[in-house]
């Protein structure tokens, strides 16, 4: 029983580490701003959008499949954040239900699994309410599938059954138990029985148990007999206990996985709402069935800087059709890491089955998205760093794959320009001829020289834009590279 | 035939040695203790008998065979035992024996008699199967060895004894029908009814089948641990007790088992049991190491006393010490010639040096055990013992006094020593002026030479493998463009006195190249 949301066949399981490549990715990317505006806070909604970002689907069913199920969501938001509220409502309410001093002992774990199941039958009553109220209101096969669960498997005299056993389990009137001899001749097997007898007989029985040979009655005073008396009941009920709790704990799991699930697309509706309101563009973007490499986009945005900059971003326009390397040069500050970054959020979005910060975004499937971003940090030694560079690099190298994107940024700068272009030049060679997707900022003029004359139609050059005047504009436009770098105009604009 | 059989019945005495009674032996533990130390035997020993602490190995370890046809007598077993088939034929026996051990202290502990009385039916139960079995599987393969052969022909001679058959059918049908007897119990506050079992429906199947559609397979989390003795309480033992009256016939027979069997292991079989650990243990012990890919080999002997030689040995202790962990163990070889007995080892401290000259001690003492050694391929010598003097870091005092007794234990030592001695000294001398130490260790090169004694000498002192043309250099090798990492390969030839110096200022980068590198990058 799974609520099957994200995947048509199999459950989300919250992620808690994450690969320094990943953790890298998020921070080259921006996405952490994305999450922060998808949970609002919501520390699970934040686990469960933060999971399925760094987990991305690789084919364009599984994508379809959540484009359809979040569309539902936007239709029907009130219903869809109603769900959330009771799955996390259930799960608190499992919490709270208190476990006994000994927790592992036979008899508290069954009748605390009797009290939690009794729980949950309630609300799975309160959400087929819902259900049957707004049934036709959804359309994707995920929600379908879901709702047949709580009016198929989870029929009403199916839920009654269950209520009865629940009952029976509390022993009210008496255990009747059957054992074999062991080792040492020590009790084994100990299982609980139905009685056959009806009712009277079981009266009667009860009656009879008063005297003769085969009736032992433990003195009430007698602690260590009273205690191996409860022993024997313990070892009986231990198998049906462990059941219930296993079984209890099946149900739990289906709210959490339900909780997470929806949550994934609560942060969906979240970012939607913020973005709709900054008056951005939107769209679901539209895939590409082929192993080019395609990226057609416009009026292409980074979220996180929209988000901060309240709606008020250059957006980009972008065409290659199947180039490889996509090799982007140009002034200091003039836009390109933006544009990586709204490259690669996009490609994260649309592969997450969410829509994009664009007017329109098409593009292939990448089998996996990575970064190789300049790092920040200034304390170490160029030699230093630069082994840091080549050693992320191989730890990418390691995990990549065929059609995989690799946005690099400003990498191998670290060295000077004629062994970075070097480095980057057979690096880049190699991905490029492996069928790996590259993105390349970089002010290494000799790599960038060095494709544009080897790979002159092959290669796509795209440059950051200087207006007449020598003033950025930050778009950016198809454009080769050019020898002089734009450090001219800083000092323009800072001595101004 | 039958004759011939109830002969070799006769033969057999004892599968470690073979003219059974280990009276005549040393105990070479009390008769040299240092050596054991110094080589890291103890520790190999306690590697290999690690996994067998019931059985009280170490004593074996420690008796050195007679003489040269014992060695061979082990080695032949050892060889059969080292036949899968045959191994675990011997090793299942061995587990179902423990087996037997522990129902049988249980039938001296517990405290009712009904419960005495099943241990002691199930040690006689598993115990008659696990020698029949061993003895059918016998059958089966084809031993070499002239102690397994015999062994089993006593094996075959005792299970055909009427004794051993009804014992074994009676024990079996007893167990049989305890195993078949099913009883009710119907529990009510503090009442317990016990009564036959009249086929009442499994009511945990029947939720199983309910909740069916609930199951996470992770039922293991919710296990519930039932932390209970074999042991009865009072309660247990009175519902036994009712149980037993609904079943009497059974139990009578059980109690007649008790008054009549306790005593019912064969003394051959109880001393082959305990005897051939010695065989298993170092066989598990050594597929451990084997498992590194470190290989064994079965040493040749050889008469003359200088005539040893070992092809990729290795020191087991350093090995078993590295069996989790990824770190290779090197292999190295070493050859006495005619003539040159006196290995002299030097080169860079940490190199290997003193790893090496245990290894060489450790193959010549597990060879004379009659078991196989480290290498592909080992010719050793016979020897009476193995002398160490390793530098004892505990023994402070003032150097005089340290010299002192220094030279004192080596007066010893050479005083012990017969023709067929080995001597093993791990950097003597350290203490003393260099003109002392070389003076000193030209005279004891002398006093060696005299007796012509079999010697490892690890030493800083370079230069006295001039002192003799009895003596072989060996050297503890560094990589040649990297002369900070030590390849711990010993290999012979003339001593490379300055290479630790250089070593030492490679792993610190003060080299003229080093140096130059590190300031052209600022």
């Amino acid at each position: 029983m799974n609520p099957f949301l994200l995947f048509k066949d199999k459950s989300l399981t919250l992620q808690k580490d994450f690969s320094s490549r990943d953790e890298a990715l998020l921070d080259d990317l921006g996405i952490e701003p994305i999450l922060q505006a998808m949970s609002e806070g919501d520390e699970l909604i934040y686990q469960s959008s933060k999971t399925v970002l760094l987990n991305i689907l690789t084919d364009a069913e599984s994508i379809h499949y959540r484009q359809e199920i979040l569309r539902d969501c936007l239709k029907n938001q009130d219903t869809v954040r109603r769900f959330y509220e009771i799955s996390t409502q259930t799960v608190e309410r499992e919490k709270n239900i208190y476990f006994g001093f000994f927790g592992r002992n036979a008899d508290s774990m069954l009748s605390r699994s009797i009290e939690v199941f009794e729980m949950f039958i309630d609300e799975f009553y309160a959400v087929k309410k819902i259900i049957t109220e707004n049934i036709n209101n959804f359309n994707s096969p995920g929600f379908r599938n879901l709702f047949d669960i709580f009016t198929d498997e989870l029929n009403d005299t199916y839920l009654s059954k269950l209520l009865s056993h629940l009952k029976n389990l509390r022993f009210k009137r008496g255990m009747l138990i059957s054992a074999g001899l062991g080792k040492g001749n020590k009790g084994v097997d100990y299982t609980i029985r139905k009685e056959l007898e009806n009712e009277n007989r079981i009266i009667k029985r009860i009656m009879n148990l008063k005297n003769g040979y085969s009736v032992i009655t433990v003195n009430e005073n007698d602690l260590s007999g009273m205690r191996a008396l409860s022993d024997i009941k313990a070892k009986s009920i231990a198998k049906t206990a462990t059941l219930l709790a296993s079984s209890a704990d099946h149900v739990l799991n289906f709210f959490k996985t339900f909780q997470i699930e929806i949550g994934f697309y609560i942060g969906a509706l979240n970012l939607y709402n913020r973005l709709k309101n900054l008056n951005l563009p939107i769209s679901f973007p539209e895939i590409v069935l082929n192993d080019d490499f395609v990226i057609k986009s416009n009026n292409l945005y980074d979220i996180a800087l929209s988000l901060s900059l309240n709606g008020r971003v250059i957006k980009n326009r972008i065409e290659n059709i199947n180039r490889n390397p996509v090799i982007i040069t140009g002034a200091n500050k003039g836009g390109k890491t933006t544009l990586l970054r709204s490259i690669g959020q996009s490609q994260l979005l649309m592969q997450s089955g969410m829509f994009v910060p664009a007017d329109f975004y098409t593009s292939n499937i990448s089998n996996g998205i990575f970064t190789h971003f300049i790092r920040e940090e200034d304390s170490e030694l160029k030699s230093g760093k630069l082994d840091e560079e080549l050693n992320r690099m191989n730890d990418i190298a390691n995990n990549l794959s065929k059609y995989s994107i690799l946005l690099f940024n400003e990498s191998f700068e670290t060295t000077n320009e004629i062994e970075g272009s070097e480095i980057g030049r057979q690096i880049v060679e190699a991905l490029v001829e492996n069928k790996v997707r590259v993105v390349f900022v970089t002010h290494l003029y000799t790599l960038a020289r060095h494709f544009l004359k080897k790979y002159n139609g092959k290669a796509l050059f795209l440059r950051a834009e200087r207006g007449n005047n020598g003033e950025r504009t930050f778009k950016i436009k198809p454009g080769n590279p050019l020898s002089t770098s734009f450090g001219v105009d800083l000092y323009h604009t800072i001595f101004k | 035939m039958e004759i011939s059989k109830t002969i070799t019945n006769m033969n057999f005495k004892s599968i470690l040695f073979k003219q059974g009674s280990t009276k005549r032996y040393t105990n070479e533990m009390v008769e040299n203790p240092d050596m054991f130390k110094d080589l890291n035997i103890d520790k190999i020993i306690d590697g290999i008998t690690a996994g067998k602490k019931e059985y009280d190995l170490k004593i074996f370890f420690f008796l050195k065979p007679k003489d040269m046809e014992e060695i061979i007598y082990r080695q032949e077993i050892m060889k059969d035992l080292q036949d899968e088939r045959i191994f675990v034929i011997i090793n299942n026996f061995s587990k179902s024996m423990l087996e037997v051990k522990s129902y049988l202290k249980n039938s001296r502990d517990y405290y009712y008699e009904l419960q005495k009385e099943r241990w002691l039916l199930e040690a006689i139960n598993v115990y008659c199967n696990a020698v029949s079995k061993l003895q059918k599987e016998l059958q089966k393969v084809n031993l070499k060895s002239e102690g397994l052969i015999s062994f089993r022909d006593y094996l075959d001679f005792y299970c055909g004894s009427e004794e051993f058959v009804e014992l074994k059918r009676e024990a079996s049908d007893i167990l049989n029908e305890l195993s078949c007897i099913q009883y009710c119990l119907f529990i009510r506050d503090n009442v317990i009814k016990v009564k036959k079992y009249e086929n009442e429906p499994d009511y945990y199947r029947e939720i199983e089948k309910d909740f069916e559609r609930f199951n996470s397979k992770n039922e293991n989390l919710y296990k519930i641990e039932i932390v209970d003795s074999l042991h009865m309480n009072h309660i247990e033992a009175e519902i036994l007790e009712r149980v037993s009256k609904i079943y009497s016939n059974t139990f009578s027979r059980l109690k007649d088992i008790w008054n009549t069997k306790k005593d019912f292991i064969s003394d051959i079989i109880s001393s082959f049991d305990k005897e051939v650990q010695f065989y298993i243990s170092y066989i598990e012990f050594m597929n451990s190491l084997e498992y590194k890919g470190l290989k064994f080999c079965y040493p040749e002997f050889s008469i003359a006393h200088d005539n040893f030689q070992v092809k990729n040995g290795f020191n087991m202790a350093l090995a078993y010490g590295l069996l989790f962990s990824d770190e290779p163990v090197i292999l190295n070889s070493f050859r006495f010639d005619r003539d040159r007995y006196i290995m002299v080892v030097t080169g860079p401290n940490q190199g290997g040096k003193t790893t090496f000259a245990r290894m060489i001690g450790q193959i010549l003492y597990f060879a004379n055990l009659g078991l196989p050694v480290p290498g592909e391929k080992a010719t050793v010598p016979m020897f009476d013992h193995i002398f160490t003097h390793f530098e004892r870091q505990e023994e402070v005092g003032t150097l005089k006094g340290k010299l002192e007794e220094e030279l004192t234990r080596l007066y010893k030592i050479i005083k012990r020593t017969k023709s067929n001695s080995v001597l093993i000294l791990n950097e003597i001398f350290t203490s003393t002026t260099l003109e002392d130490a070389e003076f000193l260790s030209r005279k004891l090169i002398e006093l060696i030479s005299q007796k012509k004694l079999l010697t490892v000498w690890v030493t800083f002192l370079y230069e006295i493998v001039n002192y003799s043309e009895n003596i072989i250099s060996m050297v503890s090798t560094v990589l040649k463009d990297d002369p900070s990492v030590r390849t711990f390969k010993i290999v012979e030839k003339q001593p490379d006195g300055l290479a630790y110096a250089i070593s030492m200022a490679r792993k610190y980068q003060l080299t003229y190249n080093d140096l130059k590198e590190r300031l052209m990058k600022r």
